[in-house]
This record gives C-alpha cells, structure tokens and sequence, in this order.
C-alpha cells in the first residue's frame, strides 16, 4: 500500500519501519484484537500522509535526487511506462496531501469512502469532497501532461492489458 | 475527427500501472535485511535521550529557517527576484501605502496605491503573476524574449508582453479598469469572448450586467458602457470600428461581450480557451474551431499558445499531418521560444518510431535544449534509435552519456545492457 501510495522512490521500506515501530509503541492501546488490520491501516494511512508531506517539504527544499526506478524495473520493463509512472506520481505530488491520499486510497487501494474517513477522522460527506476535488485536478493535469498522454494514446481505451 | 485521449482514459491507465507497484515478490535475503534493520532501529529508538530530541529539535529549526534560503540560493540563477519597499503585510497580501513598489531583478517594477492588496503568486525565470485582490496597481514591464507576465484581477487575467499599464479592480464591484501606456497587453476574462489584444492610450473597462468596452484614456471615461458593436474572436482593439454610442465623455470603441462575438461566429471557440480545452480533452472542438477560423489562417496569424493548443490537439486526436503542419509552424514564427523547443521534441514522437527523422527531431531537441524538460526521453529514445539501427556500439557512447547525466532515469537499465553488450 505503501509501495503504491507514494510511488517509485527509496525510502517506502523506511516508511514501513515508521509503520512497525509505531505499531509496537502502541500495539498496547489496541483493546479489540480483531480490530488490528483496521489498526495497521490507520498507523500507514498516517505515516502515509507524514511522508508525503516530508516528501514534498524536501522537494521545495531540493533535498530529493532523481526518483530511483528500481522498483519500477520489476513491475514494468517498459522504459515508457516507468517514465509514465514517475511522470503520474510527480502530478500527486502537486495535490495537497489529505486529497491524495484519499483519492490513492479509494482509487489505486480501493478502500471503500467509509473506510477512509474513519481511518483519517474525518467525516464521509469531507472525504467524497476530497476525492472530488483531486479527481478533477488530477485529470486536468494528467490530461495536460503531453507525455502521459502521448504514453496512452499508444493503448486503446478500455482494452488494458 | 474523434478525440481518442481524454484526462480520464489517462489517469485510468495510470492507476492501473500503480497498482502494480509494491506487488513484486521480496525474496529472503531482502526480508532478513528488513526485520535486522527494523530490530536496529527500535534498539535505537529505546535508547533514545531526551537530549538527541532537543539536538534534533534544534536541527529541524535551523533547517526551517535555512531551508528557504537555500531553496532561493538555487533558484537564483534561474528565476527573478524581487524586492518590496514601503509596503505592510496582511493575511499574505501586499497592502499599497504611500510608495509601495515591487522591484523585479529585471527591471521590471510593480507599482501599488494606497489601499491596494496584491500578492506574487508565481515567480518564474522570465516573469511572474499577481494576484490583485483590491486596488490598483501600475505596472512597467521590461521587454524581453520569452516574457511571462500575467496580472490576475478576479476572473480577469492581463498578460503582459512588454509595457505600461495601470490596472483598477474593484473586487467589491467586480469592475476593472486597465490602462495600457505603451506596448500590448492581451487581457482574459468575463464579459470578453476569446483574447483582447489592446494598444497603447485605450483603456478597458469591464463591469458586471453590461459588455466590456475600450475607450480612449484621454476621455477619461469611468462609466458604466453600453451601446456594443462587433467584433471577431480574435479581437485587437485597433482595428475595431468605433461605433456612435451614447455614452458621454466615455465613448466606447468596441464591445467585448461573447453574445457580440456570438453574432458574428457562432461556432468559434475562444481561442484563450484552447489549452483549458485540449486539457479537457475536448480535442475536437479545438480542431473545428481552427478550421473555422481557417487553419492557414491560424498557422499564419494565431498566437503560439493557439499553435501550441493546436498542435496539441492534433497530436492527440492522431491527426499527425495537422500536428507536423503546427509544430513546424510554431518553431518557424516562434525560433527561441520554449515551447518552439520543445515542439522538437514532440515532432520526434509522430515522426515513424525509429526512423531518420526521429532520430533528427531528438538530436535537434537536445542541441537546442540540453536540460529541458524532455531530456531524459529525448536521449533515451535517440539512444534506442541508434541502437537499433546502428548497432550495439554506435549507441554505447549515448548509453554512458545517459548514465552520466540521468543514472535513475527511464532508459537507465537499457543503457546498462548497451554497455554491457558493448564490453563483450
């Protein structure tokens, strides 16, 4: 979730540490030991959020390298794609950090609207708005982006491989 | 011609790449590394003092107040700076008082009256954007190749190309009033079908419930204007014809109002909307309102932001003939500007996949724009060209200049196997 959440990089594996160790500071709140998926989603949702904003806080700052694509070799050996991908992820970073997560959440994880307001805290009626507005800009932007399109136009719509 | 990309359509595929992400196999080793390093780090977390929290305290300050500094110490060689006198500060605004001035690095200067709140919103290598809420401000921006310069007054946008000019905007009236000096500027807006390109000593005045009208500065004209007359989508102020209006010191010369523009062309699309259309997706409509317009018309006369949003509207309804006609077009009357660039770039692409001409189109993108955004594509691509025509090593000196200049790029992994093929 991680891995898809913040896209190519090199720190997910030390957002998932950030996971695990909070997990084990406050697995000892946790009454209800059904409830520890429910747990662990919402500690990653956190370190999620946490990261991108550490994330785009290094961006301004120009701390960050090129993005590594190491990751992206194994999932797709298509140079294109990789491009595509780091190109997508760069458009998340331009939306603020709550209206990512939740349109990742619902759209990449598929977590129901329900679910994601409990997890963030927030109400369902402030999560469908937020996944509305992101949608929309990330649709403009992605239709603006000249690569992802061009990436696209090379498939034909509705027959996804 | 039927659009074949919209936003959607992207964003669907790209999902479904993401969702890919993450789903690799780890394999033991990385796993035993994970749980030992994990293990290291709760050992240090326990360990942890409260004086490290206040080291690290200290740390995140000093990179707080640090961080902007740096962040314009590398910004310096590429974008203007600016410098603001006399003026006070609220929830984010410049507020004008006596001799409130914004100084730009390239001379350009921003002058705001008392009262007036306005902010920077962007700042770029080749000008900026204000946002005025309130006020006025006058505005005398230093010509220069490539100028970027844009006032935001409510819905109403000036861009600015070289020039003078004062702009009023009465936020409480949703009223503007620009006063164009010298030079030209081309205004957006409500009220206002397409682009206004206005000439020196007009003024615009545009206000809710009426059409927007140019008049003459001298007339000192503030009123509300009535009495329209015509004009075409792409409107330039000079040459419309004044009409007989009833309107006093403040006769106007032409009204500005879509319904107007609606008279005399009803299917034209306004051209400042071009790009937001292309960004929608609505290819099609951009294609008709060029054709409309007449394409030679608008390869010889439109703006490069016409061309640009034509090119691109080709492109992506795979109209290669229109798009090659367009973006040669745009780097023929545009030489130098960056879009001409990179119109290089996207000439490369519709070109036959591994053809000479292709490989010509990268090789003239990276030439002319060695760090440009597209330069890790373009030198990926022209390397895989070479590759597949020339051989292994014709293509490994472009593999290792790929390596050097982008180690964690796309194409990275196919320079490594060029090279390795090339050591064989």
């Amino acid at each position: 979730m991680l891995a898809r959440s913040l896209g190519p990089g090199r720190d997910v594996e030390d957002s998932l540490q950030e996971v695990f160790l909070c997990l084990f500071n406050k697995v000892a709140e946790l009454r209800n030991p059904a409830a520890l998926r429910a747990f662990i989603v919402s500690i990653a949702i956190r370190t999620l959020r946490h990261e991108i904003r550490r994330r785009k806080l290094r961006s301004w700052l120009r701390l960050d390298g090129n993005v590594a694509v190491e990751d992206l070799r194994a999932v797709n050996p298509d140079p294109d794609a990789r491009e595509a991908l780091i190109r997508f992820y760069a458009l998340l970073d331009r939306i603020n950090t709550r209206d990512r997560s939740v349109f990742v959440l619902h759209v990449i994880e598929g977590m129901d609207i329900e679910a994601i307001a409990e997890a963030l805290e927030v109400s369902v009626p402030t999560i469908r708005r937020c996944f509305a507005r992101a949608r929309e800009r990330i649709s403009l932007l992605a239709g603006r982006d000249p690569m992802l399109v061009e990436y696209v136009s090379k498939f034909d719509m509705g027959a996804l491989p | 011609m039927k659009p074949e990309i919209k936003p959607d359509a992207v964003v669907e595929r790209m999902v479904f790449l993401a969702r890919q992400l993450g789903n690799k196999a780890g394999d033991e080793r990385r796993s035993q590394d994970f749980v030992a390093s994990l293990s290291e780090r709760i050992a240090a977390r326990r360990t942890r003092d409260a004086r490290r929290r206040q080291v690290a305290a200290l740390a995140v300050l000093a990179a707080a107040c640090l961080g902007p500094l740096l962040w314009l110490g590398f910004h310096a060689e590429h974008q203007l700076s600016y410098r603001i006198s006399d003026a006070s500060l609220a929830d984010g605004n410049i507020v004008g008082q006596e001799h409130t001035s914004v100084a730009f690095s390239d001379g350009s200067r921003f002058t705001l009256t008392n009262g007036a709140h306005a902010r920077i919103s962007e700042l770029t290598a080749h000008g900026a954007r204000v946002d005025l809420a309130d006020g006025e401000v006058s505005v005398d921006i230093v010509k220069a190749p490539g100028n970027a310069w844009y006032v935001q007054a409510g819905p109403y946008q000036v861009h600015v190309i070289g020039t003078a000019f004062d702009v009023r905007w009465r936020k409480a009236q949703s009223r503007i009033e620009v006063d164009l000096h010298r030079g030209s500027v081309v205004v957006t807006g409500p009220r206002i079908a397409g682009q206004l390109r206005m000439d020196p000593g007009q003024r615009l005045i545009s206000v809710p419930d009426a059409p927007a009208v140019i008049t003459p500065i001298a007339s000192g004209a503030s009123t509300t204007p009535t009495a329209p007359s015509a004009s075409s989508a792409q409107v330039t102020a000079s040459d419309l014809p004044k009409v007989a209006p009833d309107l006093g010191d403040a006769a106007p010369i032409a009204d500005l109002s879509g319904a107007a523009l609606e008279r005399h062309d009803p299917t034209a699309a306004g051209t400042a909307n071009w790009s937001r259309l292309v960004a929608q997706g609505d290819f099609e409509r951009v294609l008709a309102a060029a054709q409309k317009r007449g394409l030679d018309s608008v390869l010889a006369a439109g703006t490069q932001s016409e061309l640009a949003a034509l090119a691109d509207a080709a492109r992506y309804a795979r109209n290669t003939q229109l798009a090659r006609r367009a973006l040669l077009t745009e780097r023929k009357r545009f030489p130098g500007a960056a879009a001409a660039r990179g119109a290089a770039f996207f000439l490369g692409g519709i070109e036959a996949d591994g053809s000479a001409a292709a490989l010509g189109w990268y090789e003239t993108y990276l030439a002319e724009s060695p760090g440009g955004p597209y330069a890790p594509q373009a030198l990926g691509r022209r390397m895989m060209i070479v590759h597949r025509r020339d051989g292994v090593a014709a293509s490994a000196p472009l593999a290792r200049e790929y390596l050097k200049r982008f180690a964690q790029g796309p194409y990275a992994s196919a320079a490594h196997k060029i090279l390795e093929r090339s050591s064989e």
